[in-house]
């Protein structure tokens, strides 16, 4: 067991009253589990990340990890004042690692996500896609034991995201980090996930979990992607 | 980079021009003789007065002791500015009370610091340096408190996570992310400090540019006035371009901004 969420609740006070952001929330993640989490926007998913991640604090219920948490938003969040390397050593630097192997283990994970050409680059000569390929990059450095992943590939266009799909499958496959996927995406969700949380929106309950037993890496164009992810979509309606 | 350099030497070319448009209707309205030469003097006597000034090192020699000044009162400002910038940006009892004191403060105009400082200090360079720290102290202030708030809050989130806390959130994360911003500020910061160090020289004997300034007018030689008047223009524009310009354009093109 690497992450156990229990019964979890969370409210918001504003000036028109309180929020039920999430209701009774509970699930646990197995080591090297791939979950997605779905819901419409405004159903918590967000707020249950900050919270797994120690960012917030639930209002009920708590959250066990074990081992360090590392986090990816729908912005890469580059730090445009460093090189792509630079980025990417940031964790390492801050760690005290030494000068040599921060280089080793960067070299590493850049060629992984196919932009050793780019190390020496800024993040503003850098396409959408590279730039979160940079920021998965940065947090993996980092051999974090879960990865929160909030909707990531967003603000990407199509082509593009297909591409990362592959790669993110590749990356689990090779580094076999356990994550959770937060997405409003069903047939993102379909394509990457071991298993679907289907979330309700206000208050964010679990509706529904579905498996997803295909092989990897599957195209998120499969017919077989496609039946679950319409399956998904009936549960969210 | 040839290309680049083509366009630096046009826009040289056209201010060269502009400038030389500017002393020319300048000289055609001392030939005019509208007012007497001694209240316009031309360009020629101008030019004369500043030979005389630099061969004998006058105008060196104040050029020096009003940078002087000026870097210390910059400098001190600097470090207290920052300091309080940092504060105000961070703790919202300090934003409540030091603020409001900063923004009562940042409306007296500095030359009024000038009779206290005076009194407290005497007539010497401890009075014009305090002058000059209260000139930019507020504006460095509010650069730095403005720089903190309207950076990306995202940023110190993926700093958390990546591990920079304590110190190393404000030298790895916080003081680079504010730079450009920052530079800009300090900018606008620098030239507060240049004006009130002109105040503060022109009231006694001081040596620096303003006293020159000055003599220039005991001795009614409006010829050694508008000399320094043009000196003083030509050092703030050749801070403003060489120094703060040449550190923002390098943020910028580092950054990809504009």
């Amino acid at each position: 067991m690497k992450l156990q969420v229990n019964n979890i609740s969370k409210q918001f006070a504003s000036t028109t009253g309180t929020t039920l952001a999430l209701q009774n929330v509970s699930f646990t993640v197995q080591t090297g589990d791939f979950v997605c989490i779905v819901g419409a926007s405004g159903c918590g998913k967000s707020s249950l990340l900050n919270i797994i991640s120690g960012l917030e604090k639930p209002t009920t219920g708590d959250v066990k990890v074990q081992g360090n948490i590392g986090l990816m938003f729908q912005e890469a969040a580059l730090f445009p004042w460093l090189t792509v390397f630079d980025n990417v050593a940031f964790g390492l630097k801050m760690r005290n690692v030494p000068k040599l192997e921060q280089k080793e283990t960067v070299k590493k994970y850049l060629q992984l996500m196919h932009l050793e050409h780019f190390s020496q680059h800024y993040p503003h000569q850098l396409s959408g896609g590279m730039k979160q390929r940079v920021a998965l990059a940065r947090t993996l450095v980092l051999n974090p034991d879960v990865l929160l992943m909030d909707e990531p590939f967003a603000a990407l266009d199509a082509l593009t995201r297909e591409h990362l799909y592959t790669e993110l499958q590749t990356i689990w496959q090779t580094t076999k980090t356990t994550i959770i996927f937060v997405t409003h995406n069903v047939r993102e969700a379909a394509c990457l996930g071991d298993r679907i949380l289907v979330f309700s929106p206000r208050p964010g309950t679990i509706k529904a979990e579905v498996p997803v037993n295909l092989p990897r890496p599957r195209d998120i164009n499969h017919p077989a992607v496609a039946q679950i992810s319409q399956r998904v979509a009936e549960l969210l309606k | 980079m040839t290309n680049s350099l083509k366009t630096w030497f046009k826009l040289l070319i056209i201010k060269l021009i502009f400038t030389a448009l500017l002393i020319g209707l300048w000289q055609i309205i001392v030939w005019l003789e509208i007012w007497p030469i001694w209240l316009i003097p031309g360009p020629a006597q101008v030019a004369n007065v500043l030979y005389r000034y630099s061969a004998n090192h006058k105008l060196w020699l104040a050029i020096i002791i009003s940078f002087r000044r000026l870097l210390i009162g910059f400098g001190i400002s600097l470090v207290i500015g920052s300091v309080l910038g940092v504060l105000l940006a961070k703790v919202a009892l300090a934003r409540q009370t030091i603020g409001f004191l900063v923004m009562g403060l940042q409306t007296l105009p500095s030359v009024c610091w000038l009779p206290l400082a005076l009194l407290w200090f005497g007539l010497n360079d401890k009075a014009i340096i305090f002058v000059v720290i209260m000139g930019a102290l507020l504006s460095i202030t509010i650069a730095v408190q403005g720089a903190i708030r309207t950076m990306p809050p995202l940023w110190l989130r993926v700093g958390n996570m990546l591990g920079a806390n304590g110190w190393k959130k404000y030298y790895h994360i916080i003081l680079p992310a504010i730079l450009p911003n920052l530079v800009t500020g300090l900018k606008q910061s620098w030239s507060f400090a240049w004006r009130s160090l002109m105040g503060g020289e022109m009231l006694f004997i001081s040596v620096g540019l303003g006293q020159l300034l000055m003599i220039g007018r005991e001795l009614n030689d409006m010829a050694l006035v508008i000399a320094i008047m043009i000196t003083i223009i030509t050092i703030g524009l050749v801070v403003d371009y060489f120094i703060f310009g040449s550190l923002e354009r390098s943020l910028y093109r580092k950054w990809g901004l504009k």
